[in-house]
């Protein structure tokens, strides 16, 4: 018998500035007490360790700072969609954000989109895919994180959370 | 009249790190070939002077992503030299299970997504996956085996935090070993169809004269201790490793080529120097298997590297899955020690070849002078050469194509050009010019 389908929560990011958006959410959702029991959260430092950690995975939320010319946005939720991500809104003309995982900079690394569609390549990419574009400014090491993306970043944790809960709540 | 042209690879695909290919005709005279490393200097060396020996194995465990293990492992065989300390056969085969973790994550991850779409002429392994799902899973399942086995007994995948001056900080728990066992023997087999599936790939006849060089130990495959062999017969102790190799600036690279001291000529490191000096110390089933796919050695085409990988990937599931069913914590997990002014070397074999390191250390147990020769800038040169010979050969098509075809021949050394950029000869302009050798002011790594 095959186990369950699970949520995978997954914070992409580094320690420096603005990037540690994504673990900062993964580190506030796993000390959240009620937390549905098939999500799990973990951390990554780059995008390929997504593909370790897919199977069984029918949802998985992907939290990645972005860059961002002002911080009007906080948040935005971009889903996956024929092959690339898209916004979740309808009718979204919003400009195009550029997620900003911080690479090691060797090819060898592949970006979050070419990992998605290497999962996808290989049957393994879940059946929804959400990724939180956290918006940033500061990417330089020991740059501090930003008041704004420090929002954000709360903001992230709550959209999220509520969504896990609600969607245990259905399952109810 | 001849024509002269350039061809430039502005920046290699598919290699660790960033560099560039720059080669000059002149008509169809191969004028120049310059492997241009330009990703700036690491300074690992610099950083590492005046720092506790005890933070060493973690910093130089930080110049490489994909092979941490190499690092870590040169580093403390050369403290512990330094310092008289004798390591346990318990920590020396726990030392050996990490390196065979990383061995399989970075030799999993180069065969199927970085070399092997080179032999289906697509441009990624993500087009690859699209031909061959089954194979690209199962070479991501086998690079995850690896990386499990660096977090169970590393602490994480990435740069481990568990290797200690002296052993390990932890040894893992019995049930923390057990439970990777399942898929390790899974791990095994998926190897061994692997290897046999790169082995079937159309290579190209390109022979070299190469001297290869890497470890031998009498009594089991290389990887954290041995003496230093050559196939063209050289046997020196690591100790001599410095009289024997000397690395050089060149002015298009920002990381140093290695050459014999003797007559200055290059050499060749990684896994085809291993299985050619080693092949009879391989396990059985990867001698097995290297004799079913009719793997003649020594082999000296360096396109056929693939198929050394895989046999090693073989040879490390199937050393971890013993090392794995005999494993029982163990007491002491790091041998003490006390300070006092040494120096010592080490030799180990990174995924992509020989690694060197030496420190020096003082009796407050300070770091007072460090050097690391990483594989990569050992085959530099070597890669440059193969290039002139390789050329002629792919020459006939347009300039694209040929950049491709030597990316190629590149790419089938698993170049790590981040761990490799550790150049900095430093000027001081006082009205005079003054340069300040390498080994005095090193801000490398």
């Amino acid at each position: 018998m095959s186990n369950p389908p699970r949520i995978l929560v997954a914070g992409l990011g580094s320690a420096h500035g603005d990037d540690r958006a994504g673990w900062l959410v993964a580190e506030q959702l796993a000390a959240v007490d009620d937390l549905p029991s098939d999500v799990i959260v973990r951390k990554a430092a780059v995008p390929l360790d997504l593909i370790d950690w897919l199977d069984n995975v029918d949802t998985l939320h992907v939290c990645d700072a972005c860059r961002a010319e002002s911080h009007e946005l906080l948040v935005r939720q971009l889903i996956w969609s024929d092959g690339r991500l898209i916004s979740a809104e309808p009718n979204d003309n919003r400009p195009a954000l550029s997620l900003a995982s911080r690479h090691r900079g060797g090819s060898h690394d592949y970006g979050l989109v070419e990992v998605l569609q290497l999962a996808k390549a290989t049957g393994r990419l879940p059946r929804h895919v959400v990724v939180w574009a956290i918006a940033g400014s500061v990417f330089q090491p020991d740059d501090t994180m930003s008041a704004m993306t420090n929002l954000a970043v709360a903001k992230t944790t709550e959209l999220i959370r509520d969504g896990l809960q609600t969607t245990e709540a259905s399952h109810a | 009249m001849s024509e002269t042209r350039s061809i430039k690879v502005e920046a290699l695909t598919r290699v660790e790190g960033e560099g560039g290919l720059h080669i000059r005709l002149n008509g169809d005279v191969i004028e120049d070939v310059q492997l241009s490393i330009y990703e700036p200097p690491r300074f690992f060396e610099g950083f590492l002077r005046g720092r506790p020996l005890e933070e060493v194995p973690d910093i130089t465990a930080r110049i490489c992503g994909i092979c941490p293990v190499a690092y870590q492992m040169s580093a403390v065989h050369a403290l512990e030299q330094a310092l008289g300390v004798t390591i346990t056969p318990e920590i020396r085969r726990l030392r050996r299970l990490l390196y065979c973790g990383e061995w399989i994550e970075s030799h999993g991850l180069h065969m199927h997504l970085l070399q092997a779409p080179d032999f289906f002429n697509v441009a990624s392994g993500i087009e690859l996956a699209g031909r061959f799902p089954k194979e690209v899973n199962r070479g991501l399942k086998l690079k995850k085996q690896g990386n499990e086995l660096l977090e169970a007994l590393g602490g994480r995948a990435i740069h481990p935090i568990n290797v200690a001056v002296g052993g390990f900080y932890r040894a893992p728990k019995k049930e923390e070993m057990q439970k990777l066992i399942p898929a390790f023997e899974w791990g095994l087999q998926a190897a061994i169809d692997a290897t046999r599936w790169v082995a079937g790939f159309d290579f190209p006849d390109f022979q070299r004269l190469y001297e290869m060089v890497s470890l031998s130990h009498p009594d089991e495959y290389a990887m954290n201790e041995g003496r230093i062999v050559s196939t063209s017969g050289l046997s020196i102790d690591v100790a001599d490793y410095e009289a024997t190799f000397a690395e050089h600036h060149v002015a298009h690279s920002t990381a140093l080529h290695s050459l014999k001291t003797v007559d200055k000529t290059s050499y060749h490191v990684g896994p085809l120097a291993r299985v050619n000096l080693n092949r009879e110390r391989l396990c059985e089933t990867a001698q097995r298997v290297a004799d079913e796919i009719r793997f003649e050695t020594p082999c000296m085409n360096p396109f056929k590297a693939i198929i050394a990988r895989g046999l090693e990937v073989i040879h490390a599931f199937d050393e971890a899955l013993s090392i794995l069913r005999d494993y029982r914590p163990f007491k002491p997990c790091r041998i003490d020690y006390e300070y006092r002014h040494g120096e010592g070397c080490a030799a180990t074999e990174a995924p992509r070849g020989l690694i060197y390191h030496r420190y020096k250390v003082d009796d407050a147990g300070k770091v007072v002078f460090a050097k690391i020769v990483p594989p990569t800038s050992q085959n530099q040169r070597q890669i440059e050469l193969d290039l002139i010979d390789w050329l002629p050969r792919v020459l006939g098509g347009d300039d694209q194509q040929t950049a491709d075809d030597c990316e190629r021949l590149i790419r089938s050394y698993d170049p790590c050009i981040s761990c490799s950029t550790h150049f900095l000869k430093l000027t001081i302009d006082r009205g005079r010019s003054e340069e300040i050798e390498s080994g005095e002011i090193r801000g490398e790594a």
